[in-house]
């Protein structure tokens, strides 16, 4: 089996991720914060290093500032629900997921939002021209911005769109949820207000895990009230991070497993798996080229792509190629929309969407080149340009 | 370990109790005393000897959350000592 489906979600995980896991439940067990005794400490000091470890991979400065949820979506709702108000006026990406979308439509509706969204332009599909003529004529309250495309790997020009966000005062929200662990992230540099990221994806975490980084100063209502082991004689929520926004039992096996893909990536080196990732992804690029009838979407590698590598073959539907790989050549991709039609409206791929490849750290070079293999026979035998 | 320092947050307990461990002193993580707050979660205990160094250690570190802290004495009794910042 070649598993090519890492930005749905990454696998194989690091063996050490599943042996976090797997010590918790066996070993620890107790909730963190709660109770006084040695076990809910242990599990306390899991939460605790896997903050540590997340603000050293992000160069963000205060680990009691990283809010844990389970997923990017919990995080953007969070970021999104608990900072907007009333009649705000918002901006957003061309590659937007539906875990932007949908919380801004709802929130369209309820608190009469008026959303913008940028058109796709030259600069890796961010139109900076527009975008810096919106912010000067525009009162934006808050921009949320995609930081790499779920849909064809294009990295957003943060380094350029940020700084303008805050010079007109303008709150920003990035959705990591493909770059953390996928891209050197230097938060203190890029100073996002909210940085949302997933922890199944890039960071090796299981599923159910994921956060946000508030920037100081920045604080969101809280999503959910409940108990936080803090000020238990209180009947209002605590103010104070992280607790205030991490109400009920957390997830402290999988945050446990997060802790340790988070080590892995700082051992390993961030740099050298994206390195590792994008040389896989230059390869897909450069074989699809070859193969009459693909058209791949979004940038190469070289040119502000990571390794998430999206084509169509000629009229085929990629739901057919999808199972076509999955069936004849048991490699497993992802096809159709992506959660992001709005990504795929401005690639001009809406309603059929695309084929996605996306390699990872575990890939070697002999599946990449047994995928463009099958996608040649697949296109029809020996078809090459 | 006479002195119990409290933070807001767990997440603050883990934090001065890993500064402390890299700095070489000796801290207790122990349940915040009932006699102090009806609390349930924890709090740190370290030496009267090391109590000045901690506070400085955590001042240092640019600990932004309040600390309280509290001297047991016979009896369970605690007297509050300082806050800080
Ligand atoms: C760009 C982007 N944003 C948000 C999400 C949502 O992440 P999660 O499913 O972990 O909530 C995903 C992935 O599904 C994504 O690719």
């Amino acid at each position: 089996m070649i598993y090519l489906d890492n930005a749905a979600t990454s696998f194989p995980k690091p063996p050490e991720v599943a042996a976090a896991c797997l010590d918790y439940l066996e070993n620890i067990g107790a909730s963190p914060g709660r109770s006084g005794h040695r076990a809910a400490a242990a599990a306390g000091r899991i939460l605790y290093r896997t903050r540590k470890g997340l603000a050293e991979l992000f160069n963000f400065p205060d680990p009691g500032r990283i809010i844990f949820s389970e997923n990017a979506t919990g995080a953007l709702n969070l970021a999104l629900f608990g900072l907007l108000k009333k009649g705000d006026r918002v901006l957003t990406g061309p590659l937007e997921h539906n875990s932007v979308m949908r919380p801004l439509r709802r929130l369209e509706g309820t608190l009469g939002l008026t959303i913008d969204i940028l058109p796709t332009g030259t600069e890796s599909h961010y139109d900076l021209e527009t975008l810096a003529r919106w912010t000067r004529e525009r009162n934006y309250r808050l921009a949320v911005f995609n930081h790499v495309s779920n849909v064809t790997g294009t990295i957003a020009p943060l380094d350029k769109i940020l700084p303008l966000l805050r010079e007109h005062g303008i709150l920003s929200v990035v959705d990591g949820a493909q770059s953390a662990g996928t891209l050197a992230i230097d938060l203190q540099r890029l100073r996002p207000d909210v940085f949302c990221f997933t922890g199944h994806k890039g960071l090796f975490g299981p599923p159910g895990t994921g956060g946000l980084c508030l920037w100081e100063g920045i604080e969101p209502e809280p999503l959910r009230l409940g108990g936080t082991g803090s000020r238990s004689e209180a009947e209002l929520q605590p103010e104070f991070l992280p607790d205030r926004h991490e109400s009920g039992t957390p997830n402290t096996m999988g945050l446990a497993g997060l802790g340790a893909g988070v080590n892995f990536i700082l051992k390993i080196g961030q740099e050298k798996i994206t390195a590792h990732e994008r040389g896989l992804a230059a390869i897909l690029h450069r074989g699809l080229a070859e193969i009459s009838g693909v058209k791949v979407f979004g940038p190469r590698p070289a040119d502000r792509g990571l390794a998430v590598v999206s084509f169509t073959l000629n009229d085929a539907s990629p739901a057919e190629i999808g199972f076509r790989l999955d069936r004849e050549f048991s490699i497993l991709t992802r096809v159709g929309l992506h959660c992001a039609p709005r990504a795929h409206r401005s690639l001009g791929t809406f309603p059929t969407g695309t084929v996605r490849l996306a390699p990872g750290w575990f890939n070697r070079k002999e599946e990449i080149e047994a995928v463009l293999s099958a996608i040649e026979r697949i296109a029809g035998r020996g078809k090459r340009k | 370990m006479n002195i119990y320092l409290l933070f807001p947050s767990i997440h603050n307990v883990m934090a001065a109790e890993d500064l402390c461990t890299g700095a070489a002193i000796a801290t207790d993580m122990r349940p915040v005393p009932r006699e102090i707050s009806s609390d349930c979660g924890m709090c740190l205990a370290c030496r009267e000897e090391d109590r000045e160094k901690i506070q400085k250690l955590l001042r240092q570190a640019g600990f932004s959350c309040p600390v309280h802290l509290y001297r047991a004495e016979p009896g369970r009794k605690f007297t509050f000592l300082t806050a800080i910042p």
